[in-house]
């Protein structure tokens, strides 16, 4: 899963996640950093309800749940153990 | 024209998408990595079939609910000639059409505007922001980096700007009637794959809008705020929580063949000055240099690609197309006109 969305991130959304002081952090807020525009977001929501089988309610949208690398991922890990 | 030469840039088998372009990969047989997940070319009609049901049932919940049906962006270039034809002919939709004047629309594209909106007997919009703020807005998106690496890989620097710009507008209209549709004349590969309906959720864009405007306002100054802001009492005064936005050409599947051939009978004529990728803007070719020079792949083939990869377009057309890259010559007007110096991309 860690994986799949990272790899996600990397390739379609073309972030660059590392240790490197350019490189962004998993922790790193992608949307005050304009990492993550609109349209991503839109994107980003349709392929982690489509890969994992999940549904993101309004109210999660809206909500910080989906900010960072790190938040995503423990954010899908509830989702899909619930 | 200043192409890579062949052997030093890789191109997809299939698609023509190049080993420069961001997050590319290549498998033993060539193909690219968006190649490799794609289905053949003839099952993508089926693909559009389903998505037309779709954009159908969204015309049909959403047909005589205000004063217009839905807002379509027209830029007179041929895809949002033909989205404005089909949306009013084949959907009985009543359109408003709205074009933004960037200062660079070619003559004969000014003259398309009319002719194309006066054929279809439908109303039609042009609004004009100060050039003053365009040039500084296309001069800073050419030397700034201002957008997202995954938005550059469907269009320039200065062609997403623009496109910002004029979206924005088009909400701020739909708030002001109530219209529940706004449509554009994108094809694939210049929005994302899903976008031919996204349901844009007014505070979900709130949210993104605030972190856009902190940036505009650094890069562009203070009047981004009315050019790429919406307005609190706006979004409260409307009736709309939500608005449909429709990329209708990901559904149509036409040819640019056949989208020329239908419009031209309404009196659209092709430009002869626009560069092979644009049917309308002048400042197109100009976007298209900068992002070769800075990024070493034409903005423009991730649409040329998936329009090879969906069955739409001949290989040997699209790498026509792909290697078509302006020198500074053919753009150097343009440049000056928005006071950019070579040295500074
Ligand atoms: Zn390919």
């Amino acid at each position: 899963m860690d994986d799949t969305i990272r790899r996600y991130l990397v390739d379609t959304l073309l972030i660059e996640f590392g240790d490197d002081g350019s490189a962004v952090s998993e922790d790193a807020n992608l949307f005050e950093s304009g990492l993550i525009d609109s349209f991503g977001f839109v994107q980003l929501v349709a392929f982690l309800e489509k890969t994992f089988d999940i549904k993101i309610s309004d109210e999660e949208v809206l909500s910080d749940a989906l900010s960072s690398f790190a938040k995503i991922r423990s954010f899908v890990e509830g989702k899909v153990a619930s | 024209m200043s192409a890579p030469a062949a052997g030093e840039v890789r191109l997809c088998v299939r698609c023509v998408l190049p080993s420069t372009f961001p997050g590319i990969s290549f498998d033993a047989r060539g193909l690219c990595s968006l190649c490799q997940d794609a289905p053949p070319a003839p099952e993508f009609e089926k693909i559009r079939g389903d998505l037309r049901r779709k954009l159908e049932a969204v015309f049909d919940a959403n047909r005589g609910k205000a004063e217009y049906d839905v807002i379509v962006a027209f830029s007179g270039g041929k895809d949002s000639s033909y989205t404005l034809m089909a949306l009013t002919r084949t959907y009985g939709l009543k359109c408003l059409a709205v074009t933004i004047d960037n200062g660079f629309i070619a003559e004969q594209a000014q003259k398309n505007l009319r002719a194309v909106t006066s054929s279809l007997g439908i109303d039609f919009l042009l609004f004009t922001p100060a050039p003053v703020f365009m040039h500084h807005l296309y001069k800073t998106s050419a030397t700034t980096p201002v957008h997202t690496k995954a938005a550059l890989t469907r269009a320039s620097s200065i062609c997403n700007s623009c496109i910002n710009l004029i979206n924005n507008h088009m909400v701020k209209l739909a708030l002001e009637k109530s219209v529940p549709i706004i449509a554009g004349g994108y094809i694939g590969g210049q929005v994302p794959k899903d976008s031919v309906i996204m349901v844009m959720d007014l505070d979900v864009q709130a949210r993104f809008r605030s972190e856009a405007i902190k940036r505009y306002l650094k890069h562009f100054g203070p009047d981004a705020e009315g050019y790429f802001g919406i307005g609190d009492t706006l979004v409260a005064r409307s009736a709309l929580r939500k608005i449909n936005i429709v990329n209708p050409m990901l559904a149509f599947g036409v040819s640019e063949e056949r989208i020329i051939e239908e419009i031209s009978e309404l009196g659209w004529r092709k430009t002869a000055d626009t560069g092979s990728n644009s049917t309308n803007c002048l400042l197109n070719d100009l976007g298209i240099a900068v992002h070769y020079k800075q990024h070493r792949y034409n903005p423009y083939v991730n649409e040329i690609a998936e329009q090879v990869r969906t069955g739409l377009m001949s290989r040997e057309d699209a790498i026509h197309k792909v290697q078509d890259i302006p020198d500074f010559a053919r753009v150097e007007r343009q440049a000056r006109a928005i006071g950019l110096e070579w040295g500074d991309v």
